[in-house]
């Protein structure tokens, strides 16, 4: 469009606020309000057994920073969940994704390939930690019935914090692998051939091509799943709940865990919003910081990705 | 010299790769095979699904009679298809917003599903069960519809910014010109070159809901029972029986199964940043 047109074309403010007024007001009213209300509801007094809503300013988001389990194992636990799982994921999913971008493997092979590992990202979240939850169930599991085959000892996973976090975040790796690994494929489809061909001839080997060709040019599509993927792992809920629901003793709570816990099981209303709120607050302070990052890395486009080959 | 150099350099181009496809194949499909495995194990054999020797379909059979089941399959649809036809129906227009207009609307609406997107689900979720229980919706198709058609907003608002994108604007001046109107032209010319775009999101968004379960888990109980918290109950609840959850599990996962094998080119589309 010529900018003269545009300009004209954008000139009508009405036409854009009935493009947005539905959408807008949906959001308001599902979203925007829910949070308000558990604002309000973190500044008061609110519990089944004392619902007075009487107004205790900050006390509450007091009680909860200043909670040895809050600070001293909820965010550490999130904290690694994140790096780990989200780490891992990346690493997998761009091996994956390279070694499914092999001209050997743009064929049916390929395509059955990236079929199959696209089913962990579609399954149910719960079905994939009840899956895992009994595949290393410590009596009857699959995991510990070949261990044991193979000469190895009875391992109880699920009464120790780092085995029971590490089925946690194996579950996870699982499911989410295939995102960075679809994403990461079609940014390798879609690179211009000529830097790797200027490589080659260069006399760069495969790993130097990798590491100084590929890897920098996918980096802003990199960044961006990453970023996605962060907030994502900050609010996982479904994996832990089925594989641990925190224990042994909260040891594996992360912060949606923690939160959820002490609204729906301890029943404090208040403090459960409190600890909700404190989580929102430090996420959307750090998708603000992210914001521009966000949105410059994000025109990056990625394009139809060829699925058949 | 030269020939088993050449030999081991075919070794390791392309033995080494499929060596680490195979691993990769086994490791993504594995839990789902065992998962298949148990749901096919009489419940007297299901901690021996690996030895075991007898085959069953039982497990279908009575996990579908399992009180509320039937309903449960039901409602998990109904809800993901009413809430992703809801969210489809007002992210159209926000999307085709997001693509052709630049300015402080636009701008707004940008950031603002942007910053939303950031918050966890508990944030909202938890402050939204206790306003359900006061307008006495709690239970209901109406309470959990609501986050569902919220969540949809903000993702399919963004991505359908990318399906618009695609159309190049000279269809809607031209359109206009023809006095066809704005909304004419959007409706009649925009609209239909998005259609294979919209079908993405649909498919995604409506798996999205089919899998979802933190609000199921807060906002219903047994009036409006979901697929996702009734499979978790089976090891959560009722006790550890597992052969039960695998058949539930297997059906739950049907969906996912189907969409990948014969809409995958649409999921792929519909997962681009």
């Amino acid at each position: 469009m010529a900018p003269a047109s545009r300009r004209a074309w954008n000139g009508r403010t009405a036409f854009q606020l009935q493009l947005l007024a539905p959408a807008l007001v949906l959001l308001l009213a599902f979203e925007l309000y829910p949070i308000v209300v558990g604002v309000l509801y973190s500044l008061q007094r609110f519990t089944i057994y004392n619902p007075s809503h009487a107004f205790v300013g900050l006390r509450n988001f007091a009680a909860i920073v200043t909670d040895f389990h809050f600070y001293g194992v909820v965010i550490p636990n999130t904290i690694g969940f994140m790096a780990v799982s989200v780490g891992l994921e990346l690493t997998l999913g761009l091996g994956l994704a390279h070694l499914l971008s092999r001209p050997a493997l743009r064929g049916r092979v390929g395509v059955v390939a990236r079929t199959v590992i696209l089913l962990p990202l579609m399954i149910p979240a719960v079905i994939t930690g009840l899956m895992f939850a009994w595949m290393f169930n410590d009596q009857f599991g699959a995991v510990n019935h070949l261990v044991q085959a193979a000469g190895g000892p009875y391992i109880s996973w699920f009464t120790n914090r780092w085995r029971a976090f590490a089925v946690i975040i194996l579950a996870e790796v699982w499911m989410n692998t295939p995102y960075f690994m679809i994403l990461l494929y079609a940014a390798l489809r879609a690179l211009p051939p000529e830097p790797h061909e200027a490589g080659r001839i260069d006399g760069a080997n495969a790993w130097q091509l990798f590491r100084h060709i590929t890897v920098p040019l996918l980096f802003p599509v990199m960044v961006v799943t990453v970023i996605i993927r962060l907030f994502d792992a900050f609010r996982a809920f479904d994996i832990v709940w089925t594989i641990t629901n925190g224990a042994p003793g909260g040891s594996t709570e992360v912060f949606s865990i923690y939160a959820y816990r002490l609204a729906f099981t301890d029943l404090q209303y208040d403090m459960g919003s409190a600890a909700a709120m404190a989580g929102a607050f430090v996420s959307l302070l750090v998708g603000v910081l992210f914001y521009r990052v966000f949105l410059r890395l994000s025109t990056y486009r990625v394009g139809p990705i060829p699925v058949k080959a | 010299m030269t020939a088993r150099r050449s030999a081991t350099a075919v070794l390791k181009r392309e033995l080494i790769p499929g060596v680490l496809l195979a691993v990769a194949l086994l490791f993504f499909t594995l839990p789902i095979i065992y998962l298949f495995l148990t749901a096919l194990r009489p419940e007297s054999e299901v901690f021996y699904v690996l030895q075991g020797t007898q085959w069953t379909l039982r497990n279908f059979v009575e996990a579908w009679r399992t009180p509320f089941m039937p309903t449960a399959f039901r409602n998990s649809a109904i809800i993901a298809t009413a809430s992703t036809l809801l969210a489809l129906a007002v992210t159209v227009p926000s999307g085709y917003l997001l693509s052709r207009f630049r300015g402080p609307l636009r701008n707004s609406w940008f950031v603002t599903i942007y910053l939303v997107r950031t918050v966890p689900y508990i944030a909202w979720i938890l402050p939204l069960f206790l306003i359900v229980q006061k307008l006495r919706i709690y239970d209901t198709f109406l309470a959990v519809l609501i986050p569902h058609v919220a969540v949809h907003i903000t993702f399919f608002s963004w991505i359908m910014r990318g399906f618009f994108d695609g159309v190049p604007g000279e269809l809607e001046e031209a359109a206009t010109v023809d006095g066809c109107g704005r909304w004419g032209a959007f409706l009649r010319i925009v609209l239909p070159q998005a259609v294979p775009g919209m079908v993405a999101l649909a498919i995604l968004g409506w798996l999205f809901s089919w899998s979802e379960f933190l609000f199921a888990l807060i906002l219903t109980s047994y009036t409006t029972p979901l697929v996702t918290v009734l499979t978790a109950q089976f090891v959560h609840e009722t006790g550890m029986e597992w052969n039960l959850m695998a058949a539930t599990a297997a059906g739950a996962m049907l969906p996912a199964i189907l969409a990948v094998a014969f809409a995958q080119r649409y999921i792929v589309q519909g997962l681009r940043l």
